[in-house]
This record gives structure tokens, sequence and C-alpha cells, in this order.
């Protein structure tokens, strides 16, 4: 599996390479945020890597993504413009084609 | 049925294996909470992201989880050392368990099976030999029906292993194992596995087979360890299996933990076999001392010997169980049947030896 992080802004969805990216808080003041600085795990934390082994099956590491995301968009309090996380996964089940699979956070933004 | 069962939960018998059992999890549990020390070091779990099975509120804080990580190496020290071993087996058992609870990102099967077997082998008189620290019991005879459940979680570990496998399409068939060479075959090549060997392997033919063997093996060890007559042999496989496996995978020490439970299949007795050596040889002596060395279960009694006519000329003289002798290959592969480290000769050992008669005195009494 392959994961790409993006950020969901209003209506408009923006990439996060590496899982970092720059946001502004209520002051107007723009912050750096960064996935891996939440997400430990290395299989999680692998953001626009090579393709990583889902241990304990796709299943089981997208149910950990799908939480992480709601983690990670719940621990990012300086950042006043992120309305939803999301996380497309490129996976790849024993050599078949390839599928992607769309994660999002819950809404964090009133 | 009943009685078997009975005969089973009654079975008492020397638990001095069950003491170099004891120091194996021990030295595995130190280096599992050495682990947590290192990672704690470099952050506490709880201050990113995990997922708990119990309620957040049960968590602990990063002082109290300080605290457990230093409790969990002293626990395994005293398991190595013998002291109160039993107690900090327990104990050792459930903080690895609500470590896991604590966050589910923690799970690995090999950690669990570590608690599960340290949990049984509490229940088992595992301190009555290996005794560096405390008193060993004088009373060496103990009940075993809770080794004997520990052999049982090994069997259940190689039918879910095997099992999920053989239902599997995509494991039975060999994909799998195709895509793991294909992901990982590089890092074998690093590790010094030549390119052509990586290359054969990742053909489907190959990986189709190996798969299939890798299936058969499992579901053939879930029983035959348990077999008089196929125990040695599945013991023997099983070692070369998990060696394979520990140096192509990152298991953690998942090799080491089942090799270790592999001791519990051990007849359960001291010193059946004797190992006789002519004290006025260099190369008996040396033979005499490398075995007493390497003879972790206690299934030698070594002794010098007044040379008589069989012996004459042997530096070494093995009598088995059943009172035969072994000289020659026949003893090497008497040796290394009996010898963890060297276990792994067994199998080609006991072959060569097959086809050598003179190197076989077989002298019954």
């Amino acid at each position: 599996m392959q994961i790409h992080l993006m950020r969901e802004v209003g209506g408009a969805r923006f990439a996060a390479p590496r899982g970092e990216w720059q946001a502004r808080d209520r002051s107007g003041q723009v912050h750096g945020f960064a996935w891996r600085d939440r997400v430990h795990d290395k299989t999680l934390a692998a953001i626009d890597l090579p393709p990583v082994f889902a241990s304990y099956g796709l299943d089981t590491q997208l149910a950990r993504l799908k939480r992480a995301l709601d983690d990670v968009a719940d621990h990012i309090p300086g950042d006043a413009e992120t309305t939803r996380l999301c996380a497309e996964v490129v996976a790849r089940k024993n050599g078949r084609e390839s599928s992607t699979v769309t994660l999002y956070s819950h809404p964090r933004l009133p | 049925m009943f009685s078997a069962i009975r005969r089973w939960r009654d079975e008492v018998g020397d638990p001095y294996v069950l003491g170099a059992v004891r120091v194996a999890l021990g030295v595995l549990l130190f280096a599992n909470a050495l682990r947590a020390a290192r990672e704690l070091k470099d952050g506490y779990f709880g201050d990113a992201f995990h997922w708990p099975i119990v309620p957040e509120a049960l968590v602990p804080s990063r002082t109290a989880y300080t605290v457990l990580v230093v409790a969990q190496l002293l626990l395994a020290v005293l398991v190595v050392a013998g002291y109160r071993a039993r107690a900090a087996l327990l104990m050792s058992a459930f903080a690895g368990a609500y470590v896991i609870a604590c966050d589910r990102l923690e799970f690995h099967n090999n950690r669990w099976a570590l608690f599960c077997y340290s949990l049984l082998l509490a229940l088992a008189p595992c301190d009555r030999a290996f005794c560096v620290a405390g008193d060993p019991a004088i009373i060496r005879i103990g009940p075993l029906w809770a080794a004997r459940l520990a052999q049982v979680q090994l069997s259940i570990i190689y039918v879910a292993s095997g099992g999920s496998k053989l239902l599997d399409p995509d494991w039975r068939g060999g994909r799998v194992v195709l895509e793991r060479m294909h992901m990982f075959g590089y890092q074998a090549i690093a590790h010094g596995v030549p390119q052509a060997l990586v290359d054969w392997l990742g053909q489907p033919e190959v990986a189709s087979a190996l798969a299939k063997l890798a299936v058969g093996t499992e579901l053939f060890l879930a029983a035959g360890l348990w077999g008089r007559r196929t125990r040695v042999f599945a013991l023997w496989w099983g070692a070369c299996f998990h060696l394979l496996i520990e140096v192509t995978s990152r298991v953690e020490g998942f090799t080491w933990l089942t090799l270790a439970i592999y001791a519990l299949f051990a007849t359960p007795d001291v010193g059946a076999r004797k190992l006789f050596y002519d004290s006025s040889r260099v190369r008996g002596r040396t033979i005499a001392r490398a075995v007493s060395l390497l003879d972790w279960l206690g299934r030698f009694e070594i002794k010098p010997w007044a040379p008589d006519a069989v012996k004459t000329g042997r530096a070494v003289v093995i009598v088995r169980r059943d009172g035969t002798r072994a000289t020659g290959v026949g003893a090497l592969a008497m040796v290394a049947r009996a010898t963890p480290v060297l276990f792994p000769l067994w199998g080609p050992l006991a072959f060569i030896a097959s086809f050598t008669k003179g190197g076989e005195a077989s002298v019954g009494g």
C-alpha cells in the first residue's frame, strides 16, 4: 500500500506532500504541520514513500489509517483552514491490479 | 477419553527443561522491555496517535508508563535469575498484555505469544532449575499440565497460521510468496543472498511450490510434534523452517521463542543418556567438556570410563535410553539430537550415520 495525504479547505482539496502542510491559525499566523509529528507507526507514517507491506492485512491498516486521520484532525488546533483530512491509498493486493481507496477524517471545523 | 485427559492432567516429570525454557523466555522478555525503553526514549506512545482497547482513562501517564517499562526490565531479570521466577513471569505476562491493551498498534503476534507462554509457564514448576538467585527447590519432580498447555498453544499457532494460508487461494497458489519476493528480494540480496537464487525463488512455479511447502510444514508440525515416531523429525524440520524464516524475514523474537518452546517437547527426564569418554585422550576430554557446556536440557550423564572391549579405541561412546550404544558418526548424531545449539545438524548427521554400520556399534544391554 502507498499513502498520499491531502487536506480539504472549504470544498477544495490540496495535497500535503510527505505529509507536511502549512495553514493559518485564527489570528492569521502561518504554522507548519507534519503528519509524522503525531503518527509514529512505520506503516501509517509512510506518506508519499514507496509502497509498504500492509502487516496484518490491508483491512487492518485501512482501519488504523482512518483512526489516525481522525486523531490528527483532532490534534492540529493551530490549523484554522483545514476542514477535513483525506488519505488516498493505492493498494495492490498480491500482485494484482492496483486500486485506490479514499479515507476521510471527520469534519473538524464548524 | 476422560482417562486420557486425566492422565494428561496428572502427568509429572523432571521439570529441569522448564527451567531452561524459563531462562529463554526471560531473555526474550528482557529484549522486549529493552525495545520498549528505547522507543520511550524517542517519545511516549500516549503523546502520539495510539488506539487503546481499554478506555483512554486506563492508559498510563508518561511517568506511570516509564515505571512500568522499568518494572518489566526488572521482572525479566528475576525470571532469568530464577528468583521469584513464577511470580515474575506472571506479572510480566499481565504487564505485557496491559501494554498491548493500551495501544493496539503495539500488537504483534510474537509479542502476544510471548506473554501467553509466560503466563502458562508461570503455572508450571519452572523454578526448580537454572536458579542463580534464591534457593532452588529440592523436589525434582513436578506437574507438567501447564507446560503441556504451552505445547498446545504452539500447535494452535501452527493450525491457525497454516490453516488460514490453506484457505487463502492467494497463499496456497503462491501469489503471496511471489509478491514478497518481488517486494523484499532486494533486501535478501543486500544481506548476501545470491541474485541468481532470489531470481529463481521469484519464479511463479517455485513460489507456488514454496507456498505449498510452507502450508504443509505448519500443518504437519501442529500434529507431528506430538507423535512419538514423528517428534524428533518434526522438531528438526521445524527448527530449520524457523531459522530460514529468521534469515529471510523480520519476525522480532518469534524464531527464538518458538525454538525455546520446542524444548518442552523433550522427554521430561535428566541424564537418561550416558556419554562415556576416554579421559586419557585429549579428544575424549574435549568432546566431553563441549557436550557438558552445550547440554542445556540435561540429556546426558557424562562420565570417564575404564576402556573395555567395545569402548577401546573410541574417544566417546554414548549409551542411549534403551541401552544401545553409539560411536563415531552415530554418537555425533546422538549429541546433535540432544543439544539445542547443534540440533540443526542432527538431520544430516543422522542421515550419514544411517549408512555407516561400522561407526554405529550397537550392543544391547
